[in-house]
């Protein structure tokens, strides 16, 4: 039988999970930091994600799989109730905000490219219509959605990035030795916007678990995954930072989609909105099926009602901020803070029972 | 008839028919017995030769038991005795003689129905498979996978459907590499159904598909003998309907509705370079016109500046917007292609080509259409035939029309919105179980080597797992291979 939680599907899920809305909105902010020196932090960036991988692994493994099933990472670990219902209450708020954010940054993508008289409103119901399909057709559904996409949108991006190659200057790499290295070192708070997919890994890896992924082979395809995902996000930097260089790309608002226009073809960015809206609709998605889940878990009861509010909460939360700058200032500190929590919790589990409990 | 003189088992019998024009009832009175029989479905040779002729011969004594009488005097396969006056009604209808005494009923099949012979399927032809189709004949449809499929371990059980029609309808699967919840469920579906009566098996697909709302087939049908024996020994099970000369095949995966017995029958390359032809197709089909209106209302750009003049010249003087035009050509392909179906064969054809041609001719000429929308139009329509599904083309070239809306809004963002939507909503199917995705949903690359691809037989030597077969991803020719090497 065709298992639909399989390892290939879960290197898929932590792909996309990490690539987020496939916008990539905060190139220009690290280039403003770091300017060509910006393989220094992206290479922290992936040394600390892959740390926290294997943490989110381990923490998976040593949870206690009991005769109700765990919806996060923290049902199986922490005996103390209040504790675990606040964890997953924040873990809930977290994916509610990181799915409006996803959705109001693919939302202005669009309307940026495609469709600048569109209502905000209009744009974010669209969206959200397509969820709201796959919540009718439950979990596994929406893993079906995620994986049976990746390919062609994966080919599709890399085809059009790789064509982005065709105006570029290798000159705008240079200096390859960072200047100034409080500059690359003050983008460490940064890391925590491209480290926002891994908090799913919180509550999608205990379902691979339960569908019998072992250990060894989730560890390899977490990583794969997100090796993939740094490989993509890298690319992207390397496309803007050639055909830009540190200044230019700095100061654009979607220097991807630039780097796209400025090309012979550049009549086609148009196309590139495929791949963005595929990956903008699977991170909402991601952060909207899992609070759903985390909902779920405590109200015991599938209702249209439960899956409606929350593709309401999200659409209001998307269209309540202004602008993109507001966006980030009310949403990203809130976000960050949950983070911090989350992958704080998880590495004192893992150590609580390696030390005090020899496990 | 005379009801008042005959036995009263034949009282019993006949009470329960209220049509008799083409019943007989021949009495043997040297048995004691009557023959009832219907004229119009029996083989009256065989009734005369092989059931009156013996009767007369060897009369039924008085201390003669029934079943032992019946056995030794009838030199037919199938005779049955029954107290039953329920059971002998139904094989009566059924097209057996009933043999009506005070003892019992002796039910004699001596069935002669008017059946065709098997022909190439009209909706699936093949140009180097086999030739011959399923008929509406149950007994010529079984024989057709019989001689196809010599294998012991083959099951087929039978059900009857519709209180008045009492239809059979046979189940047939591997006992091996079918999946049990699978067949379970398809038991458990058939045994759910209750209706008055059942004459096809598009009607019996209704029944008992997963989500009756989608407008995608979540059964295949099929005419193809060699098919539905291929569909078993991938592990799937096939529904055959008495009257009916489609197979249904079940569970069904959305790449299944896009393969055809060809396929097989030609070299990899050739296969692999036709399936990518009618994926093609089907991208044609469903994006073109939707492309066409994103193209020229809201992304010009996109076209190189030549192109684009020209097709601005072509449209100058046209009264009606780009949308438009493209619902209207499209309904008119979709009304000839309709009208064409209802006619007569010979007719049907020439007077689709005709009228499309003419159609379209006049429709420039009058300048309510450009000529390159019946350009965009005929692509739509050809790229559809080239589906070799009938059920899955329809679905398509009705997809067709709310993506015109929504790109008629939206632009490419509402053609790649919908897509999504479209996709969603394919994500959500199942057939008994079986994900319509699959394998792509599953990421299980084995099982892409025969999806849109055709790989080389002898890579392909992995029994799918797709429809969720115990034998699936087991090797299956590798005993042959080995031994060719």
């Amino acid at each position: 039988m065709l298992k639909q939680r399989n390892r290939n599907v879960l290197m898929i899920l932590i792909f996309e999970s990490l690539v987020g809305p496939g916008t990539f909105e905060w190139i220009p902010y690290w280039l403003a930091h770091s300017r060509t020196g910006v393989w220094a932090p992206f290479l922290m960036y992936v040394l600390i994600s892959a740390l926290v991988a294997w943490v989110l692994v381990s923490v998976t493994f040593r949870m206690e799989l009991g005769p109700i099933r765990p919806v996060t990472i923290f049902n199986g670990l922490i005996q103390t109730r209040w504790l675990v219902w606040t964890l997953n209450g924040l873990l809930f708020m977290f994916c509610l905000a990181q799915a409006s954010s996803a959705l109001r940054v693919s939302m202005n993508l669009i309307k940026y490219i495609a469709l600048p008289y569109t209502p905000m409103a209009v744009l974010a119901g669209l969206a959200m219509v397509v969820t709201l399909q796959l919540f009718s057709g439950g979990l596994d559904a929406f893993l079906r959605y995620q994986a049976a996409l990746f390919w062609p949108t994966i080919t599709i991006g890399l085809m059009m990035l790789l064509l982005s190659l065709g105006v570029s200057d290798r000159e705008n790499l240079l200096p390859l030795w960072p200047v100034h290295w409080h500059d690359v070192f003050g983008l460490f708070p940064q890391f925590g916007y491209l480290m926002t997919g891994w908090c799913l890994a919180a509550v999608y890896l205990p379902v691979f678990r339960l569908a019998g992924v072992e250990r060894a082979p989730m560890r390899r395809r977490v990583l794969s995954g997100f090796l993939m995902a740094a490989a993509l996000q890298a690319l992207n930097l390397f496309v803007v930072l050639v055909d830009f260089g540190p200044y230019e790309g700095a100061s654009l608002y979607w220097p991807v989609f630039e780097a796209v226009r400025m090309q012979p073809e550049g009549r086609w960015v148009v196309l590139f909105l495929l791949p963005v809206l595929v990956a903008s609709t699977s991170a909402i998605n991601l952060y909207t099926f899992a609070a759903y889940r985390i909902a779920l878990y405590y109200r015991r009861k599938r209702t249209v009602l439960l899956g409606m509010s929350i593709a309401l909460t999200v659409m209001g939360l998307s269209l309540l901020p202004v602008s993109m700058q507001t966006l980030f200032h009310q949403y990203v500190w809130v976000l960050n803070g949950i983070e911090i929590i989350v992958f704080a919790t998880a590495v004192f589990l893992v150590f609580k029972q390696r030390i005090w409990e020899g496990g | 008839m005379q009801f008042s003189q005959r036995i009263s088992s034949t009282k019993k019998l006949l009470r329960h028919i209220d049509t008799t024009f083409d019943v007989v009832v021949r009495p043997i009175p040297e048995s004691g017995v009557e023959v009832v029989y219907i004229t119009s479905i029996v083989d009256l040779t065989r009734v005369e030769e092989r059931l009156l002729g013996p009767l007369l011969q060897r009369p039924l004594t008085r201390r003669q038991r029934l079943d032992r009488w019946a056995y030794e005097t009838l030199q037919l396969g199938q005779v049955q005795v029954t107290r039953d006056v329920q059971q002998a009604v139904i094989k009566l209808m059924d097209g057996y003689a009933i043999v009506c005494s005070e003892k019992g009923y002796v039910m004699v099949n001596v069935q002669g129905l008017q059946r065709r012979t098997p022909e190439e399927p009209a909706a699936e032809m093949s140009i180097r498979g086999p030739r011959d189709g399923f008929t509406e004949s149950l007994d010529t449809n079984v024989s057709l996978i019989r001689t196809r499929l010599r294998d012991a371990r083959v099951v087929m059980r039978t059900f009857e459907f519709g209180e008045r029609t009492k239809t059979k309808v046979l189940l047939i699967y591997l006992k091996d590499l079918a999946n049990t919840a699978i067949v379970d469920e398809v038991v458990r579906r058939l045994e759910s159904i209750r209706v008055d009566g059942l004459l096809d098996s598009g009607g019996l697909e209704q029944w008992i598909e997963d989500t009756p709302w989608s407008p995608y087939p979540q059964i295949q049908s099929t005419e193809r003998p060699d098919k539905t024996v291929s569909a078993l020994l991938e592990g799937r099970v096939a529904l055959l309907v008495d009257g009916s000369s489609f197979a249904l095949l079940a569970p069904s995966v959305m790449v299944s509705f896009f393969q055809t017995s060809d396929d097989y029958s030609q070299r990899w390359t050739s296969g692999t370079a036709i399936r990518l032809i009618r994926i093609f197709a089907l991208l044609l089909s469903i994006f073109s016109p939707s492309l066409y209106i994103a193209f020229t209302m809201y992304n010009p750009e996109l076209l190189p500046v030549n192109i684009m003049i020209q097709l601005a010249a072509t449209r100058e003087g046209i009264p009606l917007p780009i949308v438009f035009e493209a619902a209207f050509m499209e309904f008119m392909v979709e009304l000839v292609r309709e009208a064409g179906n209802r006619m007569p064969q010979q007719m049907g054809q020439s007077f689709t080509v005709v009228g499309g041609l003419v159609l379209g001719d006049i429709a420039v000429q009058a300048g309510i259409v450009s000529p390159m929308m019946v350009v965009v139009v005929g692509l739509t329509a050809l790229g559809a035939f080239a589906i070799p599904n009938y059920e899955a083309a329809f679905v398509t070239r009705m997809v067709r029309f709310p993506m015109l809306m929504a790109t008629s809004v939206f632009g490419v963002v509402g053609l790649l919105w919908f897509t999504l939507l479209l996709f969603a909503h394919l994500c959500c199917l199942k057939s008994f179980g079986v994900p319509y995705l699959t394998p792509f949903a599953q990421v299980a690359y084995a099982d892409w080597l025969d999806s849109l691809l055709k790989a080389p037989t002898r890579l392909s030597i992995l029994r799918p797992a797709t429809y969720w077969s115990p034998g699936g991803w087991r090797r299956r020719r590798w005993y042959r291979i080995r031994s060719q090497r």
